[in-house]
């Protein structure tokens, strides 16, 4: 609901409506992607970008559906394309950097992990990548089974599968970190 | 708890912080995107009211904020532009001051198949409004709802989410600009001219037509006004692509008494076990003859 009448402030060339969509979604987009590519500055890189590009269309954007839905795609998206660029580069050691700690915080850190998220981010590492994007959009991305299958180019029920199967990885993966 | 849900919770409570500084540098990129988009698309965003006129309803705040944008228009500009090509633009912002009152009778439908829509709106002084949309009462001011009323249930209820942007659209009265809307329908080709006056379509001597087709929707706009008065008084907006069709009444009144624009007085009597919902929805308001709209003696 609120939303429409955001996108439609936008449109309407009200620039003050871009902080509130950037607060809104921020830390969940932050969050998709910092699971997606276990790399703080990658995560940070696409979430900015696609936060400025959709700055850039919203006077003309059109929602046609959930505008969380819609960001969460575009850096599911954009997460996609920073990983095969990182394996052409042969960069695969993405287990490398963490994201920046609550002690550590620098000027130029913009993603802040809990200990928590930390401890998910490399749980999620260690999936296979069509599981850890089915589980991160559902849970990050609030985005529906079918939606994901959609854009997996893949059946509902295989993403359900995956969904189920990650779930049980990281259940094993965080044994001890979750009560029982 | 079971163990999905278990670990469900977990993985969306796993917490991220942000850093401040970071946040102000995205949010100026982005506000720097935003802005350049602006100025780079200026015949665009010229175009961006008649856009809105044919597409909002596709993002649901359509059909109202067409007919509202529409009567905002017409009332605001159309009635002194009527009055003949030696009136100035001084001149029609006095005018447009000077109605003290307005109310709109609007009937929509979102497509060839919707059922329409109503929608009542009184506008007052001072960015004052009222408007009554399926059960409830909305009251606004200078753009914003101040509370909106839940008439069958008798309780202070979420504003209906059209008629809150409704508000908001009232409130931005720079996008009433009849200059602005011209420019729009012809592309940005047209400046300062009027839409055009159809004799085939007026069947009266009192009574004139302006027509308005958009340049970039199949979309088209009417208006009805009042040849010696000078004052609108219907329009419709239609657009052959899909059936989407808006029809307003509007009509003119002396001032309806401040406390009809009152939300505080209205809750008041909203809990009166004596109140019909008919007296309810009119509470406090005039009817043309200056006699309240539902008298309480009427013959129930």
């Amino acid at each position: 609901m609120e939303d429409g009448r955001l996108v439609w402030r936008l449109n309407c060339g009200d620039a003050t409506a871009l902080a509130r969509v950037y607060e809104k979604y921020r830390d969940d987009l932050l969050r998709l992607a910092g699971s997606m590519l276990n790399d703080r500055a990658a995560a940070e890189d696409v979430v900015q970008d696609v936060f400025v590009r959709f700055a850039g269309a919203a006077r003309t954007f059109r929602l046609t559906g959930s505008l969380k839905g819609y960001l969460a795609t575009c850096v599911a998206n954009a997460a996609r394309n920073s990983l095969k660029a990182a394996r052409r580069r042969e960069t695969a050691g993405l287990d490398g950097e963490s994201a920046c700690s609550p002690e550590a915080q620098s000027p130029e850190c913009w993603l802040i992990a809990s200990e928590q998220f930390d401890r998910v981010r490399a749980a999620m590492g260690e999936l296979p990548p069509e599981q850890c994007e089915v589980v991160t959009l559902h849970l990050y991305g609030e985005m529906s089974f079918r939606q994901i299958a959609e854009w997996q180019k893949t059946s509902i029920k295989t993403v359900q599968s995956r969904y189920r199967y990650g779930l049980e990885k990281l259940r094993s993966l965080l044994k001890g970190e979750v009560a029982e | 708890m079971k163990a999905q849900d278990k670990i469900e919770t977990f993985v969306r409570n796993a917490a991220i912080d942000t850093g401040t500084a970071v946040n102000e540098r995205v949010l100026g990129r982005m506000r720097e995107a935003y802005e350049q988009a602006g100025s780079r698309a200026s015949v665009s965003r010229d175009l961006g009211v008649w856009r809105r006129l044919v597409e909002y309803r596709l993002v649901r705040l359509g059909a109202a904020a067409v007919v509202l944008l529409a009567v905002a228009i017409v009332v605001s500009q159309f009635g002194a532009m009527l009055a003949g090509s030696s009136v100035a633009w001084a001149e029609v912002t006095q005018r447009f001051q000077s109605v003290p009152f307005f109310y709109a009778s609007i009937y929509m439908k979102r497509d060839a198949l919707a059922q329409p829509q109503h929608f009542e709106l009184w506008m007052g002084r001072g960015g004052r409004a009222r408007m009554h949309v399926g059960e409830q009462v909305i009251f606004g001011q200078t753009g914003r709802v101040t509370r909106a009323f839940d008439i069958r249930q008798r309780r202070e209820a979420e504003a209906n989410r059209t008629a809150t942007d409704i508000l908001a659209i009232l409130a931005t009265p720079d996008e009433f600009s009849l200059e602005t809307v011209i420019r729009s329908i012809s592309g940005g080709k047209l400046v300062d001219i009027t839409p055009a006056m159809n004799t085939q379509a007026g069947i009266a001597e009192d009574l004139v037509v302006f027509d308005a087709q958009s340049a970039v929707s199949p979309g088209w706009m009417r208006v009805y006004a009042l040849r010696e008065s000078k004052l609108p008084v219907g329009l419709r907006i239609w657009d052959p692509a899909e059936g989407f069709m808006v029809d307003a009444l509007i009509t003119y009144a002396k001032e309806q008494p401040a406390i009809s624009f009152d939300p505080e007085a209205f809750a008041a009597r909203l809990r009166d076990p004596t109140g019909t919902e008919a007296g309810l929805v009119y509470l406090f308001l005039k009817d043309p003859g200056g006699r309240d709209m539902t008298r309480e003696d009427l013959p129930r």
